[in-house]
């Protein structure tokens, strides 16, 4: 900006503005993100443009862009809904996601609690081991942890389906990463004033770490309602069957289910994860950020 | 017994995570090396045969196609999948402001659809003839493409999938990268005159390099657990799995086929080891030039 001359420095504002707007890269640039934004959001805008179609429109030569009908989308959900199978397989999931998500806070944040303000022999080997977790992909172990829930009788069961995957090397290294922001003075003061170590926990270590497990705990939700191989073996009667055994089911080859409904189930079954993504985007995107910061 | 008694508090309040861990992940792991060299179907006493199981593996013609499959997916999925994110990246990095949030958000938003979903909406939007995409395709004038059908088109299908849902999970990764470089060095280059194109080639990108690595090996091990999208697309089942010429064949089907369908634990259990040498393989690697990077 020109100190000297105010009326020319007006006129020069509005023709940066003209050349900005002009500018190859900004152009580029919009048109760019536009295309991505597009092909990111279309397979999620496209099953809400469906659903709430007349039927028949779910695969069509010429296809329309817009949704046209709220009751028609309506009238495919309640179908779907009434079909028994539909709402007791998304119980399923949210019951087998809430003992997951205990199971875990409990165990991952007791640990994550020793290994972020404690030493003890044998401290540093132990995690270690536990980090392996997040190394080893769970398709190498799920045979043989299968073998282990058949001797446990715990098939077709929520135990069977939650248990195995509290401990969590994921959630432990993430509590553990905040919990060692939390000042050791804090620790030792309580305890010369005589608190005892699950006291010390439950009343200054967790309160301190609300973020730490509440990401966790919307990390572990996401995970859980899409998680398929595990269900898949484990819970293998229709009556357990999660939300994603069944969306499966019902488009394999031996259901026959009408893709107009079919296409309802789909859009239901998206409905939770994106929720929670929308209102809690912050934890999970975060979390996933600093994962990159850190390598 | 003094030792003991001072840290027994803190060995208690572990064992909850490490029973469960030794039961669940450390126990099954030991468990399926041994059970590798072992005949057993799951319901007898496993009785052990050596390598035969290894020697079986390597001569039999699904374990061949699903590892070329792998390969050849790793080959395609890699170098694409760190291409399309670190563009994506670098174009939400030139927003600011509430845009910057906003890509980033919308981006990320098909990562939250799960595995299973994804891949049953692909279905239905991939449909020959009548599906969307085919739609589309047809009103630009191009051809039919049967996705689900053509063992080539096959491999494309689930590419297309975990393309559309991996991007924006690596893009908020690389992101993160370049906003922990310096900003001194974009402002020195520009100083210098440096354009947009010319910081991106000679700044963002040689300082992302660790970054762009750890993508590279989330990468690798999330593709060599492939399963959700494959199974899925090709309509498998214990009995079946791949679709026509298994050209959707991914090793952990083809174990879960074994396992299940054929009741070969031990076969199944080899699989899974060798699986495991793979990551194993590539995480020895990544410390391998980690350190050698470092040495520099």
């Amino acid at each position: 900006m020109n100190i000297l001359s105010h009326g020319s420095a007006k006129r020069s504002t509005f023709s940066r503005i003209l050349r900005n707007m002009l500018n190859l890269e900004v152009i580029v640039r919009w048109v760019l993100a536009i295309f991505f934004l597009v092909i990111a959001i279309f397979p999620i805008y496209w099953l809400f443009n469906v659903v709430f179609s007349p039927p028949g429109t779910a695969v069509a030569i010429t296809p329309r862009l817009f949704p046209t009908s709220f009751s028609d989308g309506m009238v495919k959900i309640q179908q779907i809904l009434a079909k028994g199978p539909f709402l007791k397989a998304t119980m399923t999931s949210f019951v087998y996601a809430y003992f997951q998500i205990a199971g875990m806070l409990l165990v991952t944040s007791l640990a994550a609690y020793e290994f972020s303000l404690f030493d003890f022999p044998g401290k540093n080997v132990l995690f270690t081991l536990a980090l392996t977790g997040m190394m080893v992909p769970l398709a190498v172990t799920i045979i043989p942890m299968f073998r282990v829930v058949v001797a446990l009788k715990w098939v077709n069961t929520m135990a069977g389906l939650a248990v195995p995957g509290m401990a969590s090397a994921l959630s432990l290294f993430i509590i553990k990463q905040l919990m060692e922001d939390i000042p050791r003075e804090l620790i030792e003061a309580a305890e010369i004033d005589g608190a005892s170590h699950f006291r010390i926990y439950w009343n200054i270590v967790l309160p301190q770490s609300i973020n730490a497990l509440l990401t966790v705990s919307i990390l572990t939700f996401v995970y859980v309602w899409g998680s398929f191989l595990w269900p898949l073996i484990v819970s293998n009667k229709p009556d357990g069957y999660t939300i994603s055994v069944l969306v499966a089911s019902l488009s394999g080859t031996t259901a026959y289910t009408p893709i107009d409904q079919l296409v309802a189930a789909y859009f239901l079954a998206a409905i939770p994860p994106v929720l929670v993504y929308i209102f809690l985007q912050r934890f999970i995107v975060d979390s996933v950020a600093r994962s990159g910061i850190k390598g | 017994m003094k030792f003991l008694r001072k840290y027994s508090k803190n060995y208690f309040f572990l064992l909850p995570f490490f029973l469960l861990f030794g039961v669940f992940f450390l126990w099954p792991i030991v468990f399926g090396i041994g059970a590798s060299f072992t005949k057993w179907n799951g319901v007898h006493t496993p009785s052990f045969i050596g390598i035969d199981n290894y020697a079986g593996l390597i001569q039999s013609p699904s374990f061949t196609k699903g590892m070329h499959n792998l390969f050849l997916y790793i080959l395609i999925a890699i170098p694409l999948g760190v291409f399309i994110a670190l563009i994506i990246a670098l174009l939400v990095n030139q927003f600011k402001g509430f845009w910057h949030q906003f890509f980033r958000a919308a981006f990320f938003m098909p990562f939250v659809i799960p595995l299973f979903l994804a891949a049953a909406i692909w279905r239905w939007m991939l449909t020959p003839e009548f599906g969307i995409v085919n739609v589309i395709i047809k009103s630009l004038g191009g051809p039919d493409i049967k996705w689900l059908t053509n063992p080539t088109a096959m491999l494309f299908a689930v590419l297309i999938v975990d393309m559309w849902r991996a991007a924006g999970f690596n893009m908020v990764i690389l992101l993160a990268g370049i906003k922990a470089i310096p900003s001194e060095y974009h402002e020195a280059a520009k100083v210098d005159g440096a354009s947009t194109i010319q910081q991106i080639f000679y700044i963002t990108l040689p300082l992302l390099e660790p970054v762009i690595f750890l993508v590279v090996v989330n990468a690798f091990i999330s593709i060599i657990q492939m399963f959700d999208v494959p199974w899925l697309l090709s309509r498998a089942d214990y009995n079946t799995q791949g679709g026509p010429q298994q050209g959707m064949l991914f090793p952990v089907m083809d174990m879960l086929g074994t396992a299940f369908g054929k009741q070969r634990y031990g076969e199944a259990s080899t699989y899974a080891v060798v699986l495991l040498g793979l990551a194993l393989l590539i995480t020895v690697i990544q410390f391998a030039i980690r350190r050698l990077y470092a040495k520099r």
